[in-house]
């Protein structure tokens, strides 16, 4: 009876667990953020449990007295006998009248026929419909796909972001690291770091090519605020002050010191002269005088300068000042007035050349006033008291060690504008020679650091000997002609690769734009070669130069070289030393024949590259090389540089 | 002495079912159809009430109570009631006699009240002078005339009508009337069948002849018996449940009795629940009346005893569709 209570109410329960049910599952359809899959569940978990609740909660409730007993007597029809007979029953047999006595005999006589199963069936409650129907609703709200609106985030906007190898990558960080010093003033370590923030983001991809220009060009510009019209300028002012100073014989070796704007000569070569002055060893008194009148020429020779240009600006002033009112009073001059508004224009670009001129003495000034001032004193206490002039002097050169400093700085400077450039021209010519020469890159440095450890043989394809930067691919190395070492798709495009020249030459543009002549294969420095071919050396195999990338190292040199032959004339001394072969370790040819073969790596490589390098640097800056070339060679060697 | 009674109960009751069936026949001979009237207005007599009859004229309602006075040979009189019948004309009057001598002297003479069994036709029409003389014999089973106690003849049982279609000219009973009435019976037209029959029997030239079956002693017997038959606790519990749910004031009253019902049942209606159902559990050989012995003389019990208000009246509601609804949500047993 419990239990068919308990189905009468399961529709009711059923209704409402599914109608929760339904709730749930549309939210979780339309908006899921709203509510999440574990909360869901719970809901559902709960409905399911409120359901069993609820029917469990009914068949525990007490069942009315006698529920039973009607129950059955409703069933066998026997209109309340077994409920009276019960109800009799239960009052004491002193207290029955005869009819209840009859009425339990009655009873009795029909138990025998009763089956309570019966009396009390399970039937499906009528309205079982309702949550049956609800419940194939539910179940095709749970089989619905409702597309969820995803949100998209903007996207970042997309660029075509500037690629660079790893390795040249590795070799402006390597740079810029060189470039940090602790000592170094604020405007060239915020310059160093925006270098290397500039590299960071290069190596990350986060900038194109217009982008990674702009910021180059900024850095530059704040490099060159002044500074190569300052250290020209000072160079000059410096080289007049040593003029004078040579005039002397105690300050002659200060003067020619700073001739060779070898400042920290020159202070060594002042401290001397102090020490002098001051040991008690008095010289003369007439190269006493010499040195006053130096040391006072000195530092008065650029106030001279300035003075004498600001006459001239001031006349050039006034001159243009006096034209312009006699232009305003006669405007109708015609022709004459044409001819007059051309020099009226020419003589204000003279006072503005002048301006900058004067401005850039006044900065040179500056930085040398307190020098000036120290030798103006020096010179004056000479003749007063050598001791104090030799503090003077002493103070002069701290000076000029300190411009010696600001001159640090300024090398700081020139190497980073030089890195700069390098990186500009770097980026202009990966950006005309594509993908490829990207992937030989690639590949180059990975083999640079011994990932992939073919020889080489100057055949230069995929990239192999495609140092000098230029475009396209390198074939025909294997007769150290190769197609001037210029790739197929790198001629001509920006005048570059274009034939012309000797045999095997070719003008390219250089870096800054400039022309230059390019040997062809085997013949100049490896361009568009393998790695060892460097200057001056070829694969052996063809002949001079390269192109192939040789297994032995080159013989000859190419002699088509741009420069003059390297003139020593200083008073060297020939000396022939023969080098005791020992058979001890590799020889150069072989060490760099591994290199080619294994990557740039070991100690022995390390040493080679450093030999060559020095040498190479060394003829660059003796002989007249050009541009291009010094670029290329410079290139050349930082691809092969040593690898960690 | 137990075990005798238990035999000499279950005797009694078979002989009144027997009785009671050897009644309904011999009623039958001349009654068609209205089995449910004929026992209730049997019901009525066994407990030593009285009926009312509610039926349109010419539905054999005389014949039904000169037929069952014949067949328990008691004393019939029938009254036809009259707006300006006065209750002498029922109770009796007293007239003055003359002696063989020639000595005057009054005379009561009985009324027709004082029969077994009084058919009071119309009595709604009679004046409430009329009414409540007829009325209080009925309560009292007395009369009092001229100081004089005129005590009624057992069993007295007075069977009275209601035309429910004159209403004009007619003095309604009033509620405390109502109430003394054990039932209030409504007589059906005949259908299709039963007029067929009705009329073979009334138009041929055989009247058939009902004897009596039952004498006045048994009746007395029988209503004795009634008295006797047990009622249990859950089924008294019933009526009464059943009573109190006719009151709109009651916790738990149902809509329609709260808004159509303006007084409920007096405690009358609940004796007259239990008398009925003994009785009826007597009529089907039973030892102890039963729920549905309740339910099955719940309407002829309570249906003159429920009040409408106004607008129960106004909507056209009838008690039994109270009485109806009412038995229909009253649960059978409360915790």
């Amino acid at each position: 009876m419990r239990l068919a209570r308990a189905l009468l109410v399961l529709p009711s329960a059923l209704v409402v667990a599914l109608a929760i049910t339904a709730v749930t599952l549309a939210i979780r359809k339309v908006a899921p953020d709203r509510l999440s899959n574990v909360r869901a569940i719970e809901i559902l978990a709960g409905a399911a449990a409120l359901t069993l609740l609820s029917l469990v909660a009914v068949m525990l409730r007490r069942l009315s007295p006698g529920a039973g007993t009607i129950a059955l007597d409703r069933h066998h029809k026997l209109h309340d006998r077994l409920t009276n007979a019960l109800a009799f029953e239960g009052i004491a047999p002193a207290d029955r009248s005869a009819l209840m006595e009859v009425a339990i005999d009655d009873a009795c006589e029909h138990a025998a026929r009763l089956d309570p199963s019966k009396a009390a069936p399970l039937r499906a409650p009528w309205d079982l419909f309702a949550p049956l129907a609800l419940g194939v609703g539910v179940a095709a709200l749970a089989l619905l796909y409702v597309p969820s609106a995803v949100f998209v985030p903007p996207q970042a906007k997309q660029i075509d972001a500037l690629a660079m190898s790893p390795d040249d990558i590795e070799l402006f960080r390597d740079a810029a690291k060189a470039l940090e010093r602790a000592d170094q003033s604020p405007e060239m370590k915020a310059a160093v770091d925006k270098f290397n923030q500039l590299i960071e983001d290069i190596a990350n991809k986060r900038l194109d090519r217009t982008e990674a220009f702009r910021k180059m060009e900024a850095i530059e510009r704040d490099l060159l605020k002044g500074a190569e019209a300052d250290a020209k300028e000072f160079e000059e002012a410096l080289k007049d002050a040593a003029e004078e100073l040579k005039k002397s014989e105690l300050s002659r070796p200060v003067g020619e010191s700073l001739e060779k704007k070898d400042l920290e000569k020159a202070q060594k070569d002042l401290k001397a002269l102090a020490e002098q002055l001051k040991s008690g060893k008095k010289p003369d008194k007439a190269a006493l005088d010499k040195l006053k009148q130096a040391l006072a020429k000195a530092s008065e020779r650029k106030k001279e300068a300035l003075a004498a240009l600001n006459e001239k600006r001031n006349e050039i002033r006034e001159d243009l000042l006096q034209k312009k009112n006699q232009k305003k009073d006669d405007p109708d001059a015609g022709p004459k007035n044409e001819q007059e508004d051309r020099l009226l224009k020419k003589k204000e670009r003279e006072l503005s050349r002048l301006d900058r001129e004067a401005e850039q003495k006044e900065r040179v000034g500056r930085q040398l006033e307190r020098l000036d001032r120290e030798l103006a004193k020096a010179a004056q206490d000479l003749m007063k008291d050598l001791g104090l002039s030799a503090q003077d002097l002493e103070q002069a050169a701290e000076d000029i060690n300190r411009m010696q400093q600001e001159q640090l700085t300024e090398k700081d400077k020139e190497e980073l504008r030089q890195r700069l450039e390098e990186l500009r021209e770097q980026i202009r010519q990966q950006g005309q020679a594509g993908k490829k020469r990207m992937a030989r890159m690639m590949k180059f440095g990975k083999r640079a650091r011994g990932s992939q450890g073919k020889g080489q043989k100057g055949n230069g394809e995929k990239g192999d000997g495609d140092k000098g930067d230029q475009e396209g691919e390198d074939q025909e190395g294997k007769d150290g002609e190769g197609k001037d070492g210029q790739g197929k798709d790198g001629e001509g495009k920006d005048g570059q690769g274009q034939k012309g020249g000797g045999k095997g030459q070719q003008w390219v543009i250089g870096p800054g734009g400039k022309k230059m002549l390019i040997p062809g294969m085997g013949q100049g420095p490896g361009q568009g070669d393998m790695p060892g071919a460097g200057p001056g050396q070829g694969p052996g195999q063809d002949g001079p130069g390269a192109g192939q990338g040789g297994k032995e190292a080159g013989s000859g040199h190419d002699g088509n070289l741009a420069g003059k032959r390297t003139d020593l004339k200083g008073g060297t001394t020939d000396v022939q030393q023969q080098g005791l072969d020992t058979q001890q370790g590799p020889s150069n040819s072989q060490v760099i024949l591994s290199a080619a073969e294994r990557g740039f790596k070991g100690t022995g490589y390390k040493k080679v590259f450093k030999d060559y390098h020095t040498v190479a640097e060394q003829q660059i800056n003796k002989d007249q090389v050009p541009d291009g070339y010094r670029f290329y060679v410079h290139r050349y060697f930082q691809l092969i540089r040593p690898r960690e | 002495m137990a075990e005798k009674t238990k035999e000499a109960a279950r005797a009694d009751v078979i002989e009144f079912q027997k009785s009671i069936g050897e009644l309904r026949e011999e009623m039958g001979k001349m009654i068609v159809g209205n089995r449910e009237v004929i026992d209730g207005v049997l019901t009525c007599m066994l407990a030593g009430s009285h009926a009312l009859l509610e039926g349109v004229p010419g539905l054999g309602k005389t014949m039904l109570v000169r037929t069952m006075a014949e067949a328990l040979e008691l004393q019939f009189a029938r009254v036809q009631f009259t707006p300006d019948m006065m209750p002498a004309d029922i109770l009796g009057t007293t007239v003055i006699e003359e002696s063989a001598t020639g000595a005057k002297s009054f005379s009561f003479r009985k009324g027709p009240l004082f029969a077994n069994i009084v058919l009071a036709d119309e009595i709604n029409r009679a004046t409430p002078k009329t009414q409540s003389a007829l009325l209080e014999a009925m309560q009292e089973h007395r009369v009092t005339i001229a100081k004089q106690t005129y005590v009624l003849d057992e069993p007295f049982f007075v069977l009275a009508t209601q035309n429910p279609l004159e209403s004009e000219g007619t003095y309604p009973l009033p509620e405390a009337q109502l109430d003394r009435f054990f039932f209030k019976l409504h007589v059906p037209f005949p259908g299709r069948e039963e007029l067929n029959e009705i009329l073979e029997r009334t138009t041929g030239n055989v009247t058939p002849k009902v004897n009596a079956v039952i004498r006045k002693g048994r009746i007395l017997e029988m209503q004795q018996l009634v008295r006797e038959v047990p009622i249990a606790k859950h089924v008294q519990d019933f009526a009464v449940r059943l009573l109190m749910a006719t009151h709109p004031t009651t916790p738990g009253a149902l809509d329609g009795v709260k808004r159509f019902v303006k007084f409920g049942s007096s405690p009358r209606g609940a004796q007259a629940l239990l008398l009925a159902g003994k009785i009826r559990a007597l009529f089907e050989g039973r030892f102890a009346a039963s729920l549905d012995d309740i339910r099955a003389v719940a309407l002829p019990a309570l249906r003159h005893r429920v009040l409408l208000n106004f607008e129960g009246e106004a909507e056209g509601v009838k008690t039994d569709d109270v009485l109806h609804d009412i038995l229909k949500h009253l649960p059978e047993t409360m915790k």
